[in-house]
């Protein structure tokens, strides 16, 4: 079966262009040009790999579906982009993309990331499998679960019911082995992880500190900034203005 | 540095980074265009005269958008007057391509996205070669209605530019891509060919 490229890109040019390169070197393509449609295509289309434009709709809301894909999926993307400073290239990496090519590109370099990225997903699928079937895990599997799920709804508010409901066990259980395996309770670590990716993007990037605190789940900027007071003991613009690079 | 050196120095290279971005991406087009033009077997009438004249439509888009901007400090408007290249880029046209008529009302209050008079410039130039493969008279009507800009595109020799698509098949490939990238459409009417796009 061929592989499955989901290209986002609001150039009509180019995007005609990828879709003619891939279609050439045997991949299924689908193109889409806006979030909707990305997001729309994610259970439709199911993809293995994402080509995801920087500068969509000219507001680099490429960088949004970048977050969005490293917390909500495991499907690898890589970024086209005209920019190469130095702020946006910290800003996309804190997306965790498996690379990016810069306009213009070329065939050649279209393929070469595209193979490469299909590679690596592949060999850590393998490494994965086989690490589980060799090595125990340092958590047990109902905590691994509950680890998983963390990881994967940091941008938005998780509540302890959902962590029980993946770990299978009671609530009291849950705790007291989360509490015990990991050395915090899931409260504390929920907190701590969404304080450490708030800190690393006031270092690292230009987002704005609202938008910081919608991608990680709050629903109002004043308890994002209360948190991130109790967390570091500075509000998160003094924390950007000490820190950032 | 004082505060305000150290503002002026960061806007300034927020500038180049924009300016170096724009670049890239404009090149990209410019390959983009190629390629297609491979991948679906365009044949151009002229393929050397049609690469040149997108680099001078590039260079004319770029002379002015520097001169909309000399007067300020450090640039601030990525749009620039659509009259003014209008006039600059047909009298180009018509110096290399004789028999091509212009014209254009009252617009000098339209202004531009760089990106967007780009992509004009490249339809502008597909029809241009057209007009060349029919060996024909092109004239060019340009009317702005309703915050839309129409543009009408006729040749002498056919009796009704309804029959464009069918004499061009499969040569159009580019110019609708350009088209939609303009969020606009081609309408093929009996006298001209309209195309209409919105401005943003």
């Amino acid at each position: 079966m061929k592989p499955k490229i989901l290209v986002v890109e609001d150039d009509k040019l180019v995007s005609f262009e990828i879709n003619t390169i891939l279609d050439r070197n045997g991949y299924d393509v689908n193109i889409c040009d806006s979030y909707a449609c990305c997001i729309k295509n994610l259970d439709t289309f199911k993809p293995e790999l994402i080509l995801l434009d920087i500068d969509l709709s000219k507001k680099y809301e490429g960088i949004q579906i970048g977050s969005y894909l490293n917390s909500k999926s495991h499907i690898p993307f890589i970024y086209i982009t005209g920019y190469t400073d130095n702020e946006t290239l910290k800003r996309i990496q804190t997306t965790k993309p498996v690379g990016y090519f810069s306009k213009p590109f070329r065939e050649i370099d279209i393929i070469n990331n595209i193979e490469l990225a299909l590679y690596n997903k592949k060999s850590e699928s393998d490494d994965n499998n086989n690490h589980e079937d060799i090595e125990e895990s340092k958590y047990s599997k109902p905590v691994s679960r509950a680890l998983e799920y963390i990881d994967t709804n940091l941008n938005q508010e998780i509540k302890t019911e959902e962590l029980i409901r993946v770990s299978g066990w009671s609530k009291f259980h849950f705790i007291r082995e989360f509490a015990k395996e990991v050395g915090v309770t899931p409260y504390q670590y929920i907190f701590d992880e969404k304080m450490k990716l708030a800190s690393s993007k006031l270092k690292n990037t230009y987002q704005p500190v609202k938008e910081i605190a919608f991608d990680l789940g709050y629903t109002s900027n004043s308890s994002f900034t209360n948190a991130f007071v109790k967390h570091s003991g500075l509000s998160p613009s003094h924390y950007r203005k000490k820190y950032s690079r | 540095m004082s505060i305000e050196t150290h503002r002026d120095h960061e806007k300034l290279r927020e500038v180049l980074d924009k300016t170096l971005h724009r670049f890239k991406n404009n090149l990209q087009t410019q390959l983009s265009l190629m390629n297609i033009q491979t991948a679906t077997n365009r044949s151009y009438f002229d393929d050397k005269h049609v690469l040149v004249d997108r680099m001078f439509a590039l260079t004319h888009v770029y002379d002015l958008y520097y001169v909309s901007n000399k007067e300020e400090d450090l640039p601030v408007d990525s749009r620039v007057s659509l009259q003014s290249f209008l006039y600059q880029f047909f009298q180009y046209l018509k110096n290399s391509s004789p028999k091509i008529e212009f014209d254009l009302s009252d617009i000098s209050d339209i202004t531009i996205e760089v990106d967007d008079l780009l992509i004009l410039s490249y339809v502008i130039i597909e029809i241009n070669d057209f007009k060349k493969s029919l060996d024909d008279d092109l004239s060019f009507e340009v009317i702005h209605k309703n915050k839309k800009v129409n543009i009408r595109f006729s040749f002498s020799s056919l009796d009704s530019h309804q029959k464009f698509e069918e004499l061009f098949e499969g040569q159009l490939k580019i110019l609708d891509l350009m088209v939609m990238q303009l969020k606009g459409k081609m309408d093929y009417m009996s006298n001209y060919l309209k195309l209409t796009f919105p401005i943003l």
